[in-house]
């Protein structure tokens, strides 16, 4: 920048540019500090400033949902009927038709001839709660085929309906699907068409009747008390002062704690729950229907069910309420099954190896109708 | 200086004495500097002060980030990335043993030796970490780690037992212990990975403290100030000659300014790539792998749970909401994917594209889970996933495992880059600052002796 001024003639030019060259120094001087402290200043944060190294959000640990806060998974396969709705016996349901259609032959119009038109029969069951309803994943394994299959009590009077509708093959996956439900879903699905039937330990009563149709009772489930081998325990009345476990949110649970012998009532997720806490030694014994118990002493040859009839809840086939003339045809079912002994067969194959046997033995509940 | 100090005191009077030592130092020094010899011997010791301050500065920062740097490459590093590992494996185990139970009674070979796997390197990571000692509040979380893991695997085993002999009791077992994974176990090492990612943190201030930049500085532009004011004042006394001592150990002063600053710079610049390129993403890539495993996880539970699992169900939309995708699999634009999506496109990353691995992977269990739902569909919805949804998921946690071994290896990479521009600088100081120390005592003494 100074050479330019240098360039310029003079007649002292060393002299005028030294001067110049003064000048330019002197006047530059204070500009020329700022700048260098700028840049000091620059350097120190570009090239200088201490690195942090914080973990960024991303990698910071997703927190919990509160999913053991949830409400209980898996309420009661019992409910809690509210006095205010009384229908009389919920146990009685509509007479079967005098002529039960044959397989194949479904009345025209009737919602059992859709069923066949559509070509199978949906029915919701439950998967988790042998000998009822469960799904064998060994089923299928071995030979080729790695296919879970639906088994157990309910699966089997769901079978016999089919049958009914479509004949002897009417049990094949053809013709019957299954659509695996938990307990808070068995009205729903019925109310939204989603099944045509529910078979799953569900209970008659007058709430639940306000919403879906049942079929007379095709089992009676009793209330019971589950306990290990070897425990000094013969009943409820034995409990007093002991833990004794139900599903959080059945009435089981309020049977627990409304007994005489003040028990101490623990209420958990699920039945599996309570199984695994009673293994665990964690409670002294499980209280629930003995549709559930059963299954549990098949997992656990090492407990067993005991004492006298707590409660007794009949289990009936859910229908939607648009469809009598379905309810009345499960009905059908349901009287022809019971005479022809298929009934005893169905309760042998899925209740009859418990040790000791059920008391009394399972007998296929009275049928009561009404017009 | 030793030299100066060679001549004994001149006497001083007792009320100095009374006063005190400070006003007999200043009157020494006062009596002392009215020779010029006296000054001159004065002057030197300053000037040896001066470059051992500047010797004190430099060496201690050099260190003091020295050890940061190795503090970081050897221990919090490690210790985060084996945390991030136990984390991630035991994660695996938890998912995996889930989809070998699903499966059935008999549990696939594979799945059930991945869970060995996934346990036995769980154990080791936990031995490595609890060898490395850890923090003292790391103590906690390690001990849950030692007492929780045995209960697991416990749980697990009744699990196995139960599901051996097609119980669904085994599907309880299974879930506690799921949920003392996902609610004790997992939160612990996660504390273990954030108090070593607290410390990455701590080493790396220390690392790149702008306080040894300011020390350097103040101490290297103090004494190059008092060596040049020296030389101006040498300079006129001594008829315009110039000090070689002086100026040698200016020269000498100004390496070690020079080289430890630069060295500082280059080697803040290599802590800074590990940062952005190694820890950053290291800990975004973990986290995916982590979140993805979880998913997974809570999708075989629910299935074990035959669709009574809500719970689960939400815990996967929230992890893949974090990961930055809808329940259905559509991108939200916002998560940890995303993050690490542009992280390893812009390194040039081929292990595969992690976003549409998880995308793949999500839809798959959507559909899944829509499927358990419909009319006949259970068998469906667990054959697809167990097939394709076991399949693409391990897709992406493959993907996700490359991807993390590549972000490790660039923060190691660039750490030990950050430590080489520190080695021998210690060395370097040392010999320019006794250089500089003895050249100023060889360029004055020549002036001291002319006054003898």
């Amino acid at each position: 920048m100074t050479r330019g001024h240098q360039l310029l003639p003079s007649r002292h030019p060393w002299r005028a540019g030294t001067r110049r060259r003064g000048a330019r120094r002197a006047g530059g001087g204070v500009g020329a500090r700022a700048s260098l402290g700028l840049v000091v200043v620059a350097l120190l944060a570009a090239g200088c400033g201490t690195v942090t190294s914080p973990l960024p959000d991303a990698g910071r640990p997703l927190p919990l949902t509160n999913a053991s806060d949830a409400t209980p998974s898996n309420p009661s396969t019992t409910s809690s009927p509210s006095p205010a709705l009384d229908c009389g016996d919920p146990r009685v349901s509509l007479r079967p038709p005098a002529v039960m259609p044959a397989p194949g032959a479904m009345p025209a119009e009737s919602f059992m001839a859709k069923i066949a038109e559509r070509g199978y029969l949906i029915a919701g069951v439950l998967s988790d709660a042998p000998p009822f309803g469960a799904i064998n994943t060994a089923a299928g394994q071995g030979d080729g085929e790695d296919e879970a299959r639906f088994e157990g009590f309910d699966i089997d009077i769901a079978k016999e309906i089919a049958k009914a509708i479509f004949g002897p093959d009417g049990a094949d996956e053809k013709h019957l699907k299954f659509r695996a439900l938990v307990n808070s879903e068995r009205i729903p699905v019925i109310q939204n068409n989603e099944a045509d039937i529910v078979v799953a330990t569900m209970t008659t009563n007058c709430p639940r009747r306000t919403q879906v149709d049942f079929s007379v009772p095709y089992y009676e489930a009793q209330a019971k008390v589950l306990v290990l081998k070897g425990s000094p325990y013969h009943g409820i009345e034995d409990l007093g002062g002991k833990k004794v476990c139900s599903a959080a949110g059945t009435t089981s649970l309020q049977h627990v704690a409304d007994a005489a012998s003040h028990p101490i009532p623990v209420g958990l997720p699920g039945d599996g729950d309570c199984l695994l806490a009673l293994q665990n030694g964690d409670v002294e014994a499980i209280s629930t229907d003995d549709t559930i118990l059963v299954g549990m002493v098949q997992q656990d040859p090492r407990t067993e069910i005991v004492g006298g009839v707590l409660d007794t809840e009949p289990d009936a086939v859910a229908v939607s309420l648009d469809h009598p003339e379905l309810t009345r045809f499960v009905n059908g079912v349901l009287a022809r099954v019971v005479a022809s002994g298929r009934w005893d067969q169905i309760a042998q194959t899925w209740l009859g190896d418990i040790d000791p046997p059920l008391k009394p033995p399972p007998s296929p509940p009275a049928a009561l109708y009404r017009d | 200086m030793t030299s100066a100090t060679a001549f004994p005191p001149t006497p001083v009077s007792a009320t100095d004495r009374l006063i005190g030592p400070a006003r007999g130092a200043t009157a020494w020094l006062r009596a002392r500097a009215r020779t010029t010899p006296g000054l001159l011997r004065i002057v030197s010791v300053a000037l040896v002060a001066a470059i051992t301050l500047m010797w004190a500065a430099a060496f201690a920062a050099v260190v003091v980030r020295d050890h940061a740097v190795h503090a970081v490459s050897a221990d919090a590093g490690p210790a985060f990335a084996a945390a991030q590992r136990l984390h991630a494996d035991l994660s695996a185990a938890d998912a995996t043993i889930a989809s070998a139970v699903l499966a059935g009674p008999v549990e696939p070979p594979e799945q059930r030796r991945a869970y060995d796997e996934s346990i036995a390197l769980a154990e080791g990571e936990l031995r490595t970490l609890a060898r490395a000692g850890g923090t003292a509040e790391a103590g906690d979380p390690l001990d849950t780690l030692h007492r929780q893991i045995p209960a697991y695997t416990g749980l697990i085993g009744q699990a196995r037992a139960n599901n051996r002999q097609g119980y669904v009791v085994g599907g309880a077992y299974l879930q506690k212990a799921s949920q003392l994974m996902q609610q004790t176990i997992l939160p612990a090492a996660d504390s273990l990975a954030a108090s070593s990612a607290e410390e990455v943190d701590d080493r790396y201030r220390r690392a790149t403290s702008s306080v040894h930049v300011v020390l350097v500085s103040v101490a290297g532009v103090v004494s190059l100030a008092a060596l040049a004011a020296v030389q101006v004042w040498l300079f006129r006394r001594t008829h315009r000659r110039l000090n070689l001592g002086l100026l040698l150990a200016t020269a000498c002063v100004l390496v070690i300014f020079a080289v430890t600053l630069g060295a500082f710079s280059a080697e803040r610049a290599r802590m800074l790539e590990g940062r952005d390129h190694g820890f950053v993403p290291m800990s975004e890539i973990a986290q995916a792998r982590v979140l993805g495993l979880r998913a997974w996880g809570d999708e075989s539970l629910s299935l074990i749970a035959r669709g009574d699992g809500a719970a689960l169900d939400a815990d996967a939309d929230a992890v893949a909401a974090r990961l930055g995708y809808t329940p259905k699999g559509d991108p939200t634009g916002s998560g940890v994917l995303p993050a690490v999506t542009a992280y390893l496109s812009g390194e040039g990353f081929r292990g595969g594209d992690l976003a549409a691995l998880w995308r793949s992977y999500q839809t798959t269990s959507w559909t899944v889970r829509s499927g358990v739902k419909d009319a006949g569909g259970f068998n469906g919805a667990r054959e697809l996933a167990l097939v394709d949804g076991a399949a693409a998921f391990k897709r992406f946690d493959d993907a996700a495992e490359a991807a993390l071994r590549t972000s490790q290896q660039r923060f190691d990479d660039r750490l030990s880059a950050a430590g080489d521009r520190l080695r021998g600088l210690e060395a370097v100081v040392i010999v320019l600052s006794v250089l500089a120390a003895a050249a100023v005592l060889a360029g004055i003494q020549p002036r001291i002796n002319e006054y003898r």
